[in-house]
């Protein structure tokens, strides 16, 4: 009964959703304050619905109810616990019904934290809102319902693919989801403000938190999907440049531009229409993505099952959201009120210039994501378009964007002065150029790009930090006032040192990585030392253990860096029962930021054993930096004052640049 | 009855969230209509406490507080735009929608795709309930179940060990033999038998796992004929011929005249001598073999010497009235038919993915590859349906030829 429940449950959070798509939407144009108040409400019950029947089909796994197909064909019941709950989510069905969820759930949160929100903004909003869960829902009801019943169950299931079966699956998948979903709240405001024709100084204070919050969990689940690749494919690499990474990397960075753009619509009432424009964007590269890894286009992991009717039902949902809301943009954009113009050497001159980056690299990615696919469509031909492409292309539009990031950050409001700024930046650019060169000569590397990389990426770490050392001014001021100062400064200054702090340290290990990074792989006899760097590992035998669903064979290696013992390392190779499919799980041994990774292949001959030793310096980088500018964007979420930049007279500017410590500014 | 009621309850909920909102009588609509004079106000009285704490200096306090009043005038300006009565007709529509197409849709929907009345089946449930009408495969499952927290029973895996055999899941069948061996000790028996499952699952190859336990069981008993038996399989297939021949002369020389074995066995030598080169293909019976006598397969375990038999005969007459030799027969007999009907005139999409499907369910690789071939020639390489069926081939793990 509680399977049927759950079915029923998510039918009427379908018929739900078409009620919120049109009344609403209808109270919104025609100011019917009563329909407009039933928007509300409604979001609740959508996502309570969807909640039930979400939570139905969990205790189907839980109970290992196979005469529910989805259950069935992707559970075991001896799957551990953890991968009974992720396996919900690990499969195409369920997968898009943690999609709708989460949608429901923006929703509910939008409905219900939006109290200060003029009235027919929020109906129009929560209305937009609904044509997405009515066009998801359906396609969840239609094309891959995880409720369909078998009328003779099977003994046993089918178990989930074994690669799926680790806690990367419990958390990257809905870490990820909030990224790509978050975005579609943002995508309805937009909607609303063109439907309604009017878009208040207030509209980006409004959208603010959404955009920071999608932005946060898309960083936290790329960050996330991209350490699971690298721990559980044991190939040693970290991104690919493969279509479905792309697919959430290009959200990614056009809800960055928007992150920015925002700001400068919050402050100055300038950059509306672009704004708008990038929210639609975003959202419509999330669906992009979502049709990318769901419709079987693309031969994957993610890629659950291939289905081509699928695939053509969320080509059609894309089609009608991203042509049907750049219709709206057409008609309705240029009835917008524009904000003023401003000066190209200001704070507002740089956000242009970092949106205007972000957004070719966007179609850089975008260009070398769907070549291929419909050069392969049109013509049969397949090609490959890999990491020298997006070395060639995404690389160097990056280094312009490193390169601005601290100025931008010291540029003022309105007007500003480039040459005091950079004059201030001196400093940072000297002590780049010192750490990189010591970077550069701890690691052994000789080459002059490495090191121009590196001066970039302490450039940016550095100069992230400037802004907070200049108005702290702890020299001047002396220790204790320094401290206060530091406490008291605005979040936005804190959330924007670290969101730019987050981005030099990923640049950092990204370069390190790809700088410095040795691999070595040989066959292995028991008793049989190797060194490699500064390391050196033994083989030591193996050992055949049977785990809850798989065989597994677990090899043991000791790991001792320069003569002295580390630890013991147990890579191993698994096959799972139920699908009789191989795995390979790998060890990591973590030295500071470093990392050496051990993966073991097949056996050759009678004892021997193909290992692969993978030394990764600094890598670890990567994902902290993830992890700080994600810090970042957190902090920004609690500011909760809406921004505003005036202009200050000439007089007063130099005053204020006195106050906070910054001499040579004003005497320039 | 319980579930139409719970169907009846949700569905009243849904209308009342939009009928309770909808026939609210007074309309609050002066401080939501003006969010954005509120959110200016907020902003400049935020302002004005940052200024006094000394937060931020006091001439940016100024610039910042004309620049909020200048936005906070435009936006007072602008929110003075009239109300428009809503119109009742409105409401009504929305109220007819919840009352009655919603529910209408729902159901609708629901009695189309859900499957009313169908009760929840949790595993433990149907375990449980299968206990009377016994059934094969709900009994192995079981069996497994307890053997997976009680890994150390040996009587169960000596129980299951035939039984998986006999299914034909040589898989789990080492893992079981497996475990005897572990429980009982490594002598001529348990060896032989574990052997015997690994070359099964290897589809009669005798690999270098298996001839290592065969000659670990020879040094036990230097004189067990089913040890012997499968070595000498193994040196006709890979090993010496010269050696193999020695081998099969003895066994058939000391086999007693009605030995069930003993055709496949001269059938062997004669292959060996005829083609004396050429490794044999290998032919060992199958559990469901060419024995004419079924019984007598079942008690032997597809092996000679009565005596090496694992389990009693108790188990083997429980497990031989389920007769999974009728079965896979029947079932082989039908793929047969259908294989030979695709070959000969062709067919659609699905009757050769369900060839496929069947050659990949009994894992004779070979046939799928060869099916997929022909596929290929009588569907046309390029043509969408037989790409889907390239597709549907992965999916079973047969990668195409």
């Amino acid at each position: 009964m509680i399977v049927e429940l759950g079915h029923f449950m998510l039918i009427l959070a379908l018929v739900a959703s078409l009620y919120q798509s049109v009344f609403p939407m209808w109270g919104a144009v025609n100011g019917d304050t009563r329909l407009m108040r039933t928007a509300a409400p409604v979001a609740h019950i959508i996502f309570a619905f969807v909640l039930l029947s979400f939570v139905a089909l969990t205790y189907a796994y839980l109970t290992s109810d196979f005469s529910v197909l989805n259950v069935a064909e992707n559970s075991h019941s001896d799957k551990p616990l953890i991968y009974k709950i992720s396996g919900v989510w690990g499969n195409h069905e369920g997968s898009i019904l943690l999609w709708v969820l989460i949608l429901a759930l923006f929703g509910s949160l939008v409905a219900g934290f939006s109290g200060k929100l003029p009235q027919n903004l929020k109906a129009a909003t929560l209305g937009a809102q609904g044509w997405v869960s009515f066009a998801f829902l359906l396609f969840v009801i239609l094309a891959s319902n995880p409720f369909l019943r078998l009328a003779n169950p099977p003994v046993q299931g089918r178990d989930l693919n074994p690669m799926l079966q680790d806690v990367g699956l419990a958390i990257h998948p809905p870490l990820l989801y909030v990224g790509y979903v978050g975005f579609s709240i943002v995508f309805s405001f937009a909607i609303a403000a063109l439907i309604i024709g009017r878009i208040d100084a207030a509209w980006a204070r409004w959208v603010r938190p959404w955009v920071l919050i999608s932005w946060i969990f898309l960083t936290l689940g790329i960050a996330m999907g991209s350490y699971w690749a690298y721990y559980e494919l044991g190939w040693g690499g970290w991104w690919f440049w493969d279509p479905v990474e792309n697919a959430s990397f290009m959200p990614w960075l056009t809800g960055s531009a928007l992150l920015h753009s925002a700001l400068v619509m919050e402050k100055r009432d300038a950059l509306k229409v672009w704004t708008i424009f990038l929210a639609i964007v975003t959202f419509s590269l999330s669906l992009l993505g979502t049709f990318l890894v769901r419709s079987g286009v693309l031969t994957s992991v993610h890629a659950f099952a291939v289905d081509p009717s699928r695939g053509l039902f969320i080509l059609a949902i894309l089609m009608v959201f991203i042509v049907g809301s750049f219709v709206l943009f057409a008609m309705r954009a240029p009835a917008l009120k524009q904000g003023g113009l401003f000066a190209p050497i200001s704070r507002e001159g740089a956000l242009v210039l970092n949106n205007l980056f972000l957004t070719t690299a966007t179609a850089a990615v975008f260009f070398g994501t769907l070549y291929p696919l419909l050069l392969e469509a049109a013509t049969g031909e397949k090609i490959s378009v890999g990491e020298p492409f997006f070395n060639l292309t995404f690389g160097p539009i990056m280094v312009p964007v490193l390169l601005l990031m601290p100025i931008g950050q010291l540029l003022t409001w309105k007007r500003s002065d480039l040459k005091g700024v950079t004059q201030r930046l001196s400093l940072v650019f000297a002590l780049a150029c010192v750490a990189a060169a010591l970077l550069l000569w701890a690691e052994g590397g000789r080459q002059v790009f490495a090191l121009i990389g590196f001066a970039l990426a302490f450039w940016t770490i550095l100069g992230s930090f400037w802004e907070l050392v200049e108005r702290v001014a702890p020299r001047k001021v002396g220790f204790a006032r320094a401290w206060h100062r530091l406490i008291g400064l605005p979040k936005t200054v804190w959330s924007t040192a670290l969101g730019h702090l987050g981005i030099g340290v990923t640049a950092l290990g990204v370069l390190c990585v790809s700088q410095f990074e040795s691999e070595k792989v040989l066959v292995m006899h028991p008793g049989e030392t190797t060194s490699f760097q500064e390391y050196q590992l033994t083989y030591e035998g193996f050992e055949d253990l049977a785990g809850p669903n798989y065989q597994e064979r677990v090899t043991s290696y000791s790991l001792s860096k320069d003569g002295e013992f580390v630890r013991k390392m147990h890579p191993s190779k698994r096959v799972y029962v139920a699908s009789g499919r191989p795995m390979t799980e790998t060890d990591i041994a973590t030295f500071g930021f470093s990392q050496v990774y051990l993966a073991v292949g097949d056996p050759v001959g009678q004892s021997g054993l193909v290992t692969r030793i993978y030394h990764k310096p600094l890598i670890l980088l990567i994902w902290i930096g993830c992890l700080i500018m994600s810090a970042g964007g957190t902090i920004a979420l609690f500011d909760r004052r809406l921004r505003v930049a005036a202009p200050l007279s000439a007089k007063a500017h130099r005053k204020v640049a006195n106050n906070t410590g910054d001499q040579q500014s004003a005497q320039s | 009855m319980t579930f139409w009621i719970f169907v009846a309850l949700l569905t009243l909920a849904l209308a009342l969230a939009i009928l309770l909102p909808l026939r609210a009588r007074r309309l609050p609509n002066a401080p939501e209509q003006d969010g954005d004079v509120a959110v200016f106000k907020d902003q400049l009285r935020s302002l004005l406490k940052d200024r006094d704490s000394g937060a931020i200096e006091p001439e940016a306090a100024k610039a910042l507080e004309v620049e909020i009043s200048r936005r906070l005038l435009a936006a007072s300006r602008a929110s003075k735009t009239p109300v428009k009565s809503p119109a009742h007709w409105g409401t009504r529509i929305a109220a007819g929608f919840a009352i009655v197409a919603l529910p209408a849709m729902a159901l609708g929907l629901y009695m189309h795709f859900g499957a009313p009345g169908v009760p929840d089946q949790p595993l433990e449930a149907r375990l449980a309930n299968a206990r009377q009408n016994v059934d094969l495969n709900v009994m192995v499952a079981r069996t497994q179940d307890h053997l997976r927290q009680n890994p150390d029973d040996l009587r169960g895996w000596q129980v299951l060990g035939p039984i998986l055999m006999r299914m034909g899941e040589f898989d789990q069948a080492v893992t079981a033999y497996g475990h005897i061996a572990r429980l009982s000790g490594r002598n001529v028996q348990t060896l032989t038998n574990l052997a015997e499952a690994l070359i099964f699952r290897a589809d009669g190859q005798v690999d270098e796992t298996a001839k290592g336990l065969l000659l670990e069981a020879l040094q036990d008993d230097p004189q067990a004929i089913k040890t012997r038996y499968y070595l000498a399989l193994g040196e006709s297939q890979s090993g010496d011929p010269q050696v193999a021949r020695t081998a099969w002369q003895q066994l058939i020389a000391e086999a007693p005249a009605d030995a069930p074995w003993l055709p496949a066995a001269k059938n062997q030598l004669a292959r060996l001598s005829s083609k004396n080169e050429k490794p044999a293909k290998s032919e060992p019976q199958t559990p469901a073999g060419s024995t004419a006598d079924a019984e007598k397969t079942a008690e032997h375990s597809s092996m000679p010497e009565g005596e090496l038999a694992g389990p009693s005969p108790e188990d083997m007459r429980a497990a031989s009235e389920l007769s999974a030799e009728d079965r896979a027969d029947m079932v082989s007999g039908m793929v047969d038919r259908l294989r030979a009907r695709l070959f000969a005139e062709g067919g659609s999409l699905q009757q050769w993915q369900m060839l496929l499907r069947s050659y990949s369910v009994t894992g004779n690789k070979e046939a799928a590859h060869a099916a997929l071939q022909k596929a290929k020639e009588q569907l046309g390489e390029k043509s969408a349906d037989y790409l889907a069926l390239e597709q549907a081939a992965a999916q079973l793990g047969l990668t195409p030829p």
